[in-house]
């Protein structure tokens, strides 16, 4: 790894695949996929990585294929099994039961899957990543009205899935 | 962000239960498997352009437009600056190809080198100029010759094929072709949006890219449609000389570089423009897709809907795509036009004290001619520069 290049593109996954793998697994809702999903991104980060010069600079562009492969190529099967509607579980988010917690999650993961693609992308962006409903669209390559619409009906959605997140952030999201 | 956010926070808990994996060697693996088969289908594009090259399909006459071969295979590739009469022929290599990227791409000399050539008659090609708004005038300009207007039709975008010899313009959601040289325009494809994207010709010519319900390629011989990659969401879309890559806007003012065939595309880094203008609109690009010609727009006017009318939006800068800086061109006054032609020549209109010039240079930035733009052509923008 004598190459200026190799060794900054080493240390660039090194430091920040994790975080990567972390938005991967919430767009796709399982641990192999989102390898997979973060693999390809990371991939295609390393053939342009003597275009991007700067770090921070690789992260967005892996971050941008990582989505566009998401809402595009893995609209097909690319998501774990999902088993939206019926059945989910009510659950407080305010106990520390860690029973409880893991069926939060696993509750809120599946009502993930019940989103489209774009819809999860949105959510991932605005709700994990805390990047605004501008930032959200160029990252996505598409308007902001666009972005507004995906988000609000994912929310809906979500209330309908996941009753315990009803008071979901959109008060906190005025004004972004 | 105050107060608890339970969406947030249930996330932030889900993400958690990732387990940390080591994608250093499995993300080189997929990298270098990437690039064989990059590698496999450069080569097979050298493969056609080499038997294009010995079939002599590639000397074709310069003056005078000549229709395009919409049949052809592939793209040449474009290998050469413009012959000038009289000028030195150590100008003939450059449009080098997309692997030999910055940082030793030429740049414009700063020396106060003068220009081979201060005579339009030597200025080989055509140039375009287009009419604003409803004038749907389209003018070509070559050299020698009185300038002749080749469409005379109100149209809302239009744009010239790479040897001149047709054009493509969209009036009522029709996109329609007519040869510069006369004949009744053809109907190519019905239903576009015009207000997004301007047809931008294939390097062979036979092809366009549209915006139909979303940016597809229309193959102008037969009519099908195929749309760009779902991953590739932008407008403007303009075609590299060698027709290895596309540079388009995105809807938040940025640019993108891409192969067709991608998923998605690269962002140019934002540019470098000391004015703070923003550079989302893409005009012409180069042989191999390092340089596009683009109009500045204050940053506050850049959400405003773009013109896609090349007339009425003239390209105004030279931005790299790799570094997003934006190249400084050496040419008196004001720029107020520049236009790639396919083998990556750059011919820069500009403006100082009244008087109008063209300059012309290589790929390598060589100043290979200057000269006064004639007249009759002030009110036109200029469209296209073609072999």
């Amino acid at each position: 790894m004598d190459d200026p290049h190799d060794r900054a593109y080493a240390d660039f996954v090194r430091e920040r695949s994790h975080a990567l793998l972390r938005s991967a697994f919430l767009l796709t809702g399982d641990q192999h996929l989102a390898e997979d999903l973060v693999q390809e991104a990371l991939a295609r980060t390393h053939r342009a990585w003597s275009r991007l010069e700067h770090p921070r600079n690789a992260e967005a562009y892996a971050r941008k294929v990582m989505y566009h492969a998401q809402v595009s190529f893995w609209r097909r099967p690319k998501v774990a099994e999902a088993l939206p509607g019926d059945g989910l579980d009510r659950h407080g988010g305010s106990t520390d039961d860690p029973a409880e917690a893991a069926v939060r999650r696993v509750t809120l993961q599946r009502a993930l899957l019940a989103l489209s693609p774009r819809q999860r992308a949105v959510i991932v962006l605005r709700y994990f990543e805390d990047h605004t409903e501008a930032e959200a669209a160029q990252l996505l390559g598409v308007s902001v009205s666009t972005v507004k619409t995906q988000c609000a009906r994912a929310l809906d959605r979500l209330r309908t899935l996941v009753p315990d997140l009803r008071m979901l952030a959109d008060a906190h999201e005025a004004g972004r | 962000m105050t107060g608890p956010d339970p969406l947030r926070d249930e996330l932030r808990a889900l993400a958690d239960s990732v387990a940390p994996a080591d994608l250093y060697e499995r993300s080189l693996s997929r990298s270098h498997r990437l690039g064989r088969r990059e590698a496999l289908v450069g080569t097979t594009a050298v493969v056609v352009a080499l038997a294009l090259l010995g079939s002599g399909l590639w000397q074709l006459p310069r003056p005078g437009p000549t229709p395009a071969t919409p049949a052809a295979a592939a793209p040449p590739v474009p290998s050469s600056a413009p012959h000038l009469p009289g000028a030195s022929s150590a100008v003939t290599e450059q449009a080098t190809a997309r692997k030999t990227r910055r940082p030793d791409r030429p740049r414009p000399a700063h020396t106060t080198a003068g220009p081979r050539s201060t005579s339009l008659v030597d200025l080989p090609g055509h140039v375009f100029y287009g009419g604003s708004g409803s004038d749907g005038r389209l003018v070509r300009l070559t050299p020698g010759r009185h300038p002749r207007v080749v469409l005379k039709q109100p149209y809302a975008t239009v744009g010239v094929s790479p040897d001149g010899a047709r054009v493509a313009y969209v009036a009522d959601g029709l996109v329609m072709v007519v040869d510069t040289g006369g004949g009744d325009p053809q109907q190519a494809y019905a239903g576009t949006a015009s207000a997004a994207q301007a047809p931008a010709w294939s390097p062979d010519g036979a092809r366009l890219l549209i915006d139909a319900a979303q940016p597809g390629v229309l193959d102008v011989a037969t009519g099908t449609l195929t749309p760009l990659p779902s991953g590739l969401e932008g407008r403007e879309f303009r075609w590299s000389g060698d027709g290895s890559t596309l540079v388009y806007a995105t809807a938040g003012c940025g640019l993108e570089v891409a192969e067709p065939t991608a998923q998605s595309g690269t962002p140019v880094p934002e540019s470098t423009d000391p004015g703070r203008r923003t550079a989302c609109r893409p005009v012409s690009v180069d042989a191999t897709g390092d340089l596009v010609t683009v109009q500045l727009l204050q940053r506050s006017a850049a959400q405003a809907p773009p013109s896609t009318d090349p007339a009425a939006a003239p390209a105004d800068a030279v931005l790299d795509t790799v570094t997003g800086d934006i190249v400084d061109l050496p040419v008196p006054g004001q720029v107020i036009g520049a236009v790639f032609d396919p083998a990556g020549n750059l011919l820069v209109r500009s403006v100082e004290d009244g008087d109008r010039r063209l300059s012309l240079f290589a790929p390598d930035f060589t100043l290979l001619l200057r000269a006064p733009e004639p007249p009759g052509l002030d009110d036109l923008g200029l469209v296209a520069y073609t072999r």
